[in-house]
């Protein structure tokens, strides 16, 4: 089974609420994978603080010219749809942070002159976390100034086992990227909050869901500092809501200090309980 | 005659078109003939709203156009890169000028041309 938390807006809580879920699952002796696809700013390990074994370079291909012979004429320039090549008068010049990889330009080559060749983009991370009772742990993080998060994510998933509760930490959005963390999910789980900005993200989220035929279900944070059109909303999309989690001075301070908060907090903690059993028993891989 | 590229944000395609300052995403490409200031042609920059690549993009077509030396306020990086290759002549315009002017500057050599820029 495998859950995206995603979230629309950032701040809502998807990382607190995908590593409680995690943390829950694993101490009812639950096969956990946890994933924190937020490649830009991942920062599920500051609270589940796991043990990295195995950390690798991501790499994806870009064109380079094989030798010498190239005769400048253009053919892959006008094959690229990203601009990632200019042809010159005897060579190309490859603008490699454009390239989106797809080899098109090796096609167009009438000469054979172009070759692929691997760029590195960022680094995935595999380790285990939450001491015996143990749960697998997966990252990735995008080089800075890297402009496309979506190949890194799709490697990251490719890593991870398909057996056990997988749960994916998606980054937020509505970008390329947020659709590839949720795209192989069997349920999105959307974290928001009763704010005009949670409402205003909440909807585009709901839309992507929508548009790649996800299934959704919803979790109120600070449910009680707002007003109630996320609720309302959320009812008229048919959309679960989970659970209502009111602003806990102990939630923010246990998060402020990097604990999992289900761990922390009792209450927090039977509110991920009653996610956990929806998910349990309503979601099938 | 040597034609030169000035890029120029909306107008009616002559030469009282404000200059756009971006080169890889101004509006419009006016094409000059930079002895006589004959405006040739102007062409719509078909990369504007590209998410990436918008200076490579107009930096090949103004290949495409046989174009010697580009006009604008500032140009990025790639652009900068893939015009040098292109052996097409960046120069810089003060802001706020119209095509006209700045075409006079050009013509007075009173432009600068783009340094290279170590960014990262």
């Amino acid at each position: 089974m495998k859950i995206a938390v995603a979230s629309g807006k950032g701040g809502t809580g998807k990382t607190v609420v995908s590593t409680s879920l995690a943390w829950l699952l694993a101490q009812d002796g639950h096969q956990v994978t946890y994933v924190d696809a937020d490649v830009e700013e991942p920062n599920g390990h500051l609270l589940l603080r796991p043990e990295i074994t195995e950390e690798r370079r991501f790499s994806v291909l870009v064109p380079a010219l094989r030798g010498n012979s190239c005769s400048g004429c253009g053919e892959c320039q006008k094959a690229c749809e990203f601009n990632a090549i200019v042809a010159l008068a005897d060579r190309v010049m490859v603008f490699a942070e454009l390239c989106h990889s797809c080899g098109g330009c090796l096609l167009a080559c009438p000469d054979e002159e172009l070759i692929e060749g691997p760029r590195e983009i960022g680094t995935l991370a595999a380790g285990f976390a939450n001491g015996e009772s143990k749960m697998a742990f997966h990252s990735g993080t995008l080089d800075v100034g890297e402009a496309r998060a979506t190949p890194l994510i799709d490697g990251l998933l490719k890593d991870v086992p398909s057996d056990g509760i997988v749960l994916v930490d998606a980054p937020p959005g509505t970008s390329c990227s947020a659709m590839e963390a949720i795209r192989d999910a069997d349920l999105t789980l959307l974290v928001t909050e009763p704010t005009a900005y949670g409402l205003h993200d909440l909807r585009q989220t709901v839309e992507m869901c929508r548009t790649l035929g996800r299934s959704m279900a919803a979790v109120i944070n600070r449910s009680d500092l707002g007003p109630d059109q996320v609720r309302s909303y959320l009812d008229g999309e048919q959309i679960p809501i989970l659970a209502e989690i009111p602003f806990m001075k102990e939630v923010a301070t246990a998060y402020a200090h990097g604990q999992v908060v289900a761990a922390a907090s009792a209450p927090f903690r039977d509110f991920m309980a009653s996610v956990a059993s929806y998910l349990l028993q309503e979601v099938t891989s | 005659m040597s034609n030169i590229a000035i890029t120029v944000a909306a107008g009616q395609g002559d030469l009282s078109a404000p200059m756009d300052g971006r080169f890889g995403r101004a509006e419009q490409f006016l094409i000059v003939d930079s002895e006589t200031g004959e405006v040739l042609r102007a062409l719509e920059n078909p990369a504007i709203n590209d998410a990436h690549g918008a200076g490579t993009g107009a930096a090949a077509l103004m290949k495409k156009e046989g174009i010697e030396a580009v006009v604008s306020g500032r140009f990025g990086p790639k652009a900068f890169e893939a015009l040098t290759g292109l052996e097409i002549v960046t120069w810089i315009a003060p802001s706020g000028l119209t095509a006209a002017q700045a075409l006079a500057l050009f013509q007075q050599g009173q432009l600068e041309r783009m340094q290279l820029q170590i960014i990262r």
